[in-house]
């Protein structure tokens, strides 16, 4: 569905490169999870494949067509972009907020039909949370406004979701409600790239995953990537991945115990080993 | 109901001035065209129904121009102030007032230097991967700052006894020079814009989402973005060099429309057309009237609509992002 190709990318013109040399792809119907500590790039990586970001070298190509030689409406008919659920500055209904998903065939002059809201309301119906068709986005919470967020981008029936931290800021009953939506979601044939801080979402949600780190990156298929050395590597966390075997399924989870640290000499460590009280 | 209430303050502003008439002889000569005064026909077409229509498209065309430029800008508080296009419209009028006395020189001077202040944010605001909302707002400010410190270089070297007095008056704003000939030189510019502007109604909804956002959503940003400034500027530079400088109306009208009838640009539009129009008609017919003399425009559009604005901000606690 979508491959990169020895992309680089740097903000600056002749500066250092953020990421350099990422190769990575998302088959259809799989789901992609790129993690990797703070300032790593993720963000920035996943505005580079909607094109936001002009790369400094490399290719992207959705159905080998590359990115940057598509027209923009052209991308979007393949791509659905799920942002961060965040306070909007002017609040919409919830309702409306799935419709604007349709904008694309809404042109100069036109206004939504009343079958485009009625597939909307559909759509909400499917989330279970129809009754907040009417309710303002920013009377929501956090794990309902990602909800309409999703549904926003699956109404226009695209084959690649892209999510930016789906999950972050939403407490553990939402976190699972995001998450078996991305299960269900690639269960149905989507092809799904999530930007996430927690590798046992990507353990549990995840065919792939792409670790970035400051010089490197590795990728592949999620329990060969998600691994007790990588987690040491590219967080400098000591940490331990469980197997608990349930309802007919094995979930893993991540133990996180102490931070890596390198000097034992606690006047030169970044972390103080002893806190006096 | 907003219409009828525009309808009344119509009415009213067309039978309130120095010299009165009666609601019903205003109303029996708009249907009929019959007079039972021959002063009538004389007042209403030589000063009142001019003056009633520039102030009803001048303030629709400030209002909905806020509202559409908050809306791209994602930012309740912006107005036709932020592209500095008043700024560089009130500069050519003064421009013209030195340089020459005729009328026609102030509104196309105005006209000229609106479009170069537009062209300029434009151009200093384009830059590749940056975000163009910000650089857009930055650049209106550089330009702006600009404009309003060459306009000062202007009342600095104008003439105190003549030249400077009618450009101080003039960037105050007033309506006292409304003729036909001003409608029609405004009507079509300021009505093609406001249409411009309403047939991409749904489109500024998904314009005011962040720039990510409204580009996932398939829209043509850019394209977008480029018919608001246009419009707005054709409406800035229009009224700037028509009647000067109107403060106020831009920002607040938007507000206490949105308090009215929400967000949503398809309801928010239309009734911000009718909420800028009577608020302009209200505050034109009290310049006109109060005093012996004109009263500045500027002046009496914060010092009304202040107070409105601060009790319905109460009261509701602003409700733009509710």
């Amino acid at each position: 569905m979508l491959k990169a190709r020895n992309i680089s990318f740097s903000y600056k013109k002749h500066g250092p490169m953020l990421f350099e040399d990422l190769s990575f792809d998302v088959p259809k119907g799989s789901t992609l999870a790129i993690l990797g500590p703070n300032g790593a790039g993720k963000t920035t990586l996943l505005r580079c494949l909607m094109h936001f970001l002009t790369l400094k070298d490399g290719d992207v190509t959705i159905q080998d067509i590359p990115v940057s030689r598509m027209k923009e409406r052209e991308m979007w008919n393949y791509i659905s972009y799920v942002p961060q659920a965040r306070k909007l500055v002017f609040g919409y209904s919830a309702l409306d907020m799935v419709v604007m998903g349709l904008s694309q065939n809404i042109g100069i002059g036109m206004t939504p039909t009343k079958s485009d809201y009625e597939k909307a309301y559909r759509l909400l119906e499917q989330f279970g949370i129809s009754d907040l068709a009417e309710q303002s986005c920013n009377t929501l919470s956090g794990g309902q406004l990602q909800m309409v967020l999703i549904a926003r981008a699956l109404i226009k029936e695209p084959e690649l979701l892209i999510m930016d931290e789906p999950e972050t800021g939403l407490d553990m009953k939402n976190q699972m409600i995001v998450l078996e939506t991305i299960e269900a979601l690639s269960r149905n044939n989507l092809s799904i790239i999530i930007n996430t801080h927690y590798p046992d979402h990507a353990l549990r949600c995840a065919d792939k995953t792409l670790l970035l780190g400051k010089n490197s990156y590795i990728f592949g298929d999620t329990p060969d990537v998600i691994t007790e050395n990588n987690i040491r590597d590219f967080f400098g966390v000591e940490a331990y991945i469980t197997e608990a075997h349930c309802h007919g399924r094995n979930f893993k989870g991540i133990v996180p115990m102490e931070l890596v640290r390198k000097d034992p000499d606690p006047l030169h460590s970044d972390v103080p080993t002893d806190i006096a009280v | 109901m907003a219409a009828i209430i525009t309808l009344i303050v119509i009415i009213a502003a067309l039978c309130i001035g120095r010299y009165t008439i009666s609601a019903g002889d205003v109303i029996i000569y708009l249907i009929s065209g019959r007079e039972n005064d021959p002063m009538l026909k004389t007042l209403m077409w030589g000063v009142r129904i001019p003056r009633v229509i520039i102030a009803f498209i001048t303030g629709a065309g400030l209002s909905v121009s806020g509202v559409a430029l908050q809306a791209m800008f994602g930012n309740p508080l912006v107005s036709t102030h932020v592209l500095g296009v008043s700024y560089s419209a009130g500069f050519g009028a003064a421009l013209g007032i030195l340089l020459f006395s005729h009328f026609a020189y102030v509104e196309t001077f105005s006209m000229i230097f609106g479009f170069v202040g537009m062209c300029l944010t434009y151009i200093i605001s384009r830059k590749k991967d940056t975000n163009s909302t910000l650089m857009l707002v930055l650049s209106g400010i550089i330009v702006g700052s600009v404009f309003e410190a060459l306009t000062s270089f202007i009342k600095y070297i104008a003439d105190p006894e003549q030249k400077l007095p009618s450009i101080t008056y003039w960037l105050m704003g007033s309506m006292a020079g409304s003729s036909m000939s001003n409608v029609l030189y405004a009507l079509p510019l300021i009505g093609t814009a406001v249409l411009l502007l309403w047939l991409i109604r749904w489109r500024l909804n998904v314009i005011s989402l962040s720039e990510d956002e409204a580009k996932s959503l398939g829209i043509n940003l850019k394209q977008t973005r480029l018919l608001v400034v246009i419009a707005t500027t054709v409406i800035a530079a229009t009224v700037v060099s028509m009647c000067g400088v109107i403060s106020f109306v831009g920002l607040a009208i938007p507000h206490l429309t949105r308090m009215l009838a929400g967000n949503d640009h398809r309801q928010l539009l239309p009734l911000s057309i009718l909420t800028g129009a009577t608020y302009m008609i209200i505050i034109d017919t009290c310049a006109r009237s109060l005093t012996a003399a004109e009263i500045p425009l500027s002046i009496l559009t914060a010092l009304v609509g202040a107070p409105i604005f601060a009790l319905m901000l109460r009261r509701t606690g602003g409700a733009w992002n509710a």
